[in-house]
């Protein structure tokens, strides 16, 4: 694609029209949409409150090489089958539980029909510049298919990592597609690593059958100079569950995005997260969910900390369009302020066609409470240890709603890593 | 022996002073009781004693068995002994209430060298006393406070207290909020912790506390100073001529 490429993002070193028809044309149509569109700017609605200029400045280079890749110590007593992309490459497939198959799709000469028939359909390339780099440049990734039917107990733990090169920005695209047949169900826990300065720019895609069941749980821990634009987009299908869980603390810039489309009744939708930045970090997450049948749930509860100079963005769209009456939505983030220079941009939105509808939103700032930390105080305890009992307490409500206990565990002892390591007299995993 | 001894006391809060020179002093065992009216500086002395920020002494002394209190925090203050139980239980959601023991607990051990307590041993030691003040175990893996009734928020200030052992408690409108039986269950939760050790000073407006938690000595505060000392009978007085006097004299 070299050749052809004027968005430094798109360069790969590798051949547009390698592989099946089907995936080369994919490809095409992916470039076509990333160059007209561009990089967005600040004028870009969806991008308003994050500036990509220090995107714009970089010039990639491909991904190169692989490293063996090592589970962080908070996942490390988490029973999991597990999938390690280094650079985009898969270098390690534990055997997965039956009726869950596997497709890398790294070059993919001959994929499955499932692949070919659901790779691109779901995350948008013609609306989101990223999503298209992704699919015009992914060289590596994994697909995932789940059974008809079969209830899968091991969660899958797909190690993302990307390490960059001294004097230059790496950038990786790795793909990720998720198809959890009618009936089935199966837990994937995602999580990006990384050394040194470069691009991560993932995207997931993901079908959730009827009643079918997905929990689908992401820890972003890039590298403090790391780049991490993500794009997840879902389609759930009448009476499934998606349980969706992300918690951001690394990266010097990060965007998770996450759309999902529930289109049948009965859907069970919740999505649920926390960000956790100081320094100079700047976080963005953005959700969309479009309601378009009627009588499904969706529950979104973000919390945010934000230390030093921490910049973070939320915003999240719920769309019921005319056809979902009885709706059932639940929007809210909050974010607590732990230092005057920290910032958030909050954007929640509504937007609803039906008449018979229950949807609320809300937003919060906040400091921690005073009357809070005197009542800890006056039991003993020291200020900087009340603080960092009230910000694990705050943080901990988020991470809650993660439905499966082992991996409510590993997310909760990845926020105390952080809070060990960031705020003064934090308790120590499960202190809390 | 003096426990407790305040000379001169004066604090502002916000610039504006409440406490205008306020002497008193507290023999260990005696259980004192401060009555007054709205507004005359109950709470904020309940504060100043506790050590909350933005409560300014700035005239007077308090000590604590010889120690000078206004040199603590309050985190210090509570390790050196002193208990307040909040006339407004705070909520602290996401924080259980053994967590939150627990903490408190821990802390008073690391101040003074100990290791941490045994898991174990300190549930069992909780539990039983949780029972007597009927906290339910329910309650104790709750968030702290958090959907509690009135009666339980008091309630589980009292466990507090019988968990961490103070030497002195200030008990500030405990009975606020309390239906006949509740007062009942927190005054015997009280009474159960006195000691010829420990002191406490009963904050209320009303006299009815006064009639389950028996006092040695009560003061009448008013306008920042206390107008008036004596016994039991004190109580009484005030019970059927209210604080209009007080109220008047100094206004």
């Amino acid at each position: 694609m070299a050749d052809q490429a004027t968005l430094p993002l798109l360069t790969t070193g590798a051949s547009i029209d390698a592989g099946p028809e089907w995936l080369a044309t994919l490809r095409r149509t992916a470039v076509e949409h990333a160059e007209r569109a561009g990089l967005p700017g600040v004028r870009t609605e969806a991008w308003k409150f994050t500036n990509l200029n220090a995107i714009k400045a970089l010039e990639p280079v491909a991904a190169q090489g692989t490293v063996e890749i090592v589970r962080p110590a908070s996942f490390a007593g988490m029973d999991a089958a597990e999938l390690h992309l280094s650079n985009g490459t898969l270098t390690r497939a534990d055997a997965l539980p039956d009726g869950v198959e596997m497709v890398s799709l790294a070059g993919p000469d001959e994929a499955p029909g499932w692949v070919a028939d659901t790779l691109g359909r779901i995350a948008d390339t013609d609306q989101h510049p990223f999503t298209a780099i992704n699919t015009g440049a992914f060289l590596g990734g994994v697909a995932l298919r789940i059974a008809r039917g079969v209830a899968v107990e091991r969660p899958i733990l797909l190690l993302v990592d990307t390490h960059g090169v001294e004097g230059a920005a790496v950038a990786a695209h790795p793909r990720v597609l998720v198809v959890v047949e009618d009936g089935a169900s199966a837990d994937l826990v995602e999580v990006h690593t990384g050394s040194g300065a470069y691009v991560n720019n993932a995207v997931t895609e993901l079908v959730i059958g009827k009643d079918a069941r997905l929990g689908h749980y992401k820890l972003q821990a890039e590298s403090g100079e790391a780049f991490h634009i993500a794009m997840t987009a879902a389609h759930c299908a009448e009476s499934s569950t998606y349980d969706n869980f992300a918690l951001s603390t690394g990266g010097r810039l990060s965007r998770n995005e996450i759309r999902a489309t529930l289109d049948g009744r009965h859907i069970e939708y919740r999505i649920n997260g926390g960000y956790l930045a100081c320094g100079d970090q700047h976080m963005d997450t953005a959700t969309f969910i479009d309601h378009a049948k009627p009588d499904c749930a969706s529950h979104e509860l973000y919390k945010g900390v934000l230390a030093d100079r921490a910049h973070g963005v939320f915003q999240g769209k719920i769309l019921v369009r005319p056809d979902a009456q009885k709706t059932d939505g639940y929007q809210m983030n909050r974010a607590l302020l732990l230092s005057r220079d920290a910032e958030i941009n909050s954007k929640p939105e509504l937007e609803i066609y039906a008449d018979d509808v229950k949807c609320s939103h809300g937003a919060t700032v906040g400091e921690l409470e005073d009357d809070q930390l005197f009542y800890l105080m006056a039991r003993g305890i020291s200020k900087e240890r009340a603080r960092a009992i009230l910000v694990a307490a705050y943080v901990d409500e988020a991470i809650d709603h993660i439905q499966r206990e082992p991996i409510r565990d590993a997310f909760r002892a990845a926020a105390a890593d952080w809070m060990q390591r960031h705020i003064a007299g934090a308790p120590a995993e499960g202190g809390l | 022996m003096t426990l407790l001894e305040i000379e001169n006391l004066h604090a502002e809060v916000d610039g504006k002073p409440i406490l205008k020179g306020i002497d008193l002093t507290i023999e260990a065992g005696q259980v004192h009781a401060i009555m007054g009216p709205n507004g005359s500086g109950k709470s904020t002395l309940s504060y100043v004693l506790a050590g909350r920020e933005g409560y300014e002494v700035t005239e007077g002394s308090i000590r604590l068995n010889g120690q000078d209190l206004l040199e603590m925090e309050a985190d210090e203050r509570a390790v050196a002994g002193v208990f307040l139980a909040m006339q407004y239980p705070v909520e602290l959601p996401g924080v259980t209430g053994m967590t939150f023991l627990r903490e408190a607990v821990n802390a008073r051990r690391k101040a003074v060298g100990e290791d941490e307590i045994d898991a174990m041993g300190f549930l069992k030691m909780v539990r039983a006393k949780a029972k007597t003040l009927g906290v339910t175990d329910e309650m104790l893996k709750r968030a702290v406070n958090v959907g509690f009734s009135g009666g339980e928020k008091k309630r589980n200030e009292i466990l507090q207290m019988a968990v961490l052992e103070p030497i002195f408690c200030v008990l500030d409108e405990t009975d606020s909020g309390l239906d006949i039986d509740a007062l009942k269950i927190v005054s015997e939760g009280v009474n159960a912790l006195r000691t010829p050790e420990r002191s406490m000073l009963v904050i209320t407006h009303y006299q009815r506390l006064l009639n389950h938690i028996e006092p040695d000595v009560i003061h009448v505060l008013a306008h920042g100073r206390i107008q008036k000392t004596g016994g039991k009978e004190l109580a009484l007085e005030l019970e059927q001529n209210g604080y209009a006097d007080y109220v008047e004299a100094a206004a």
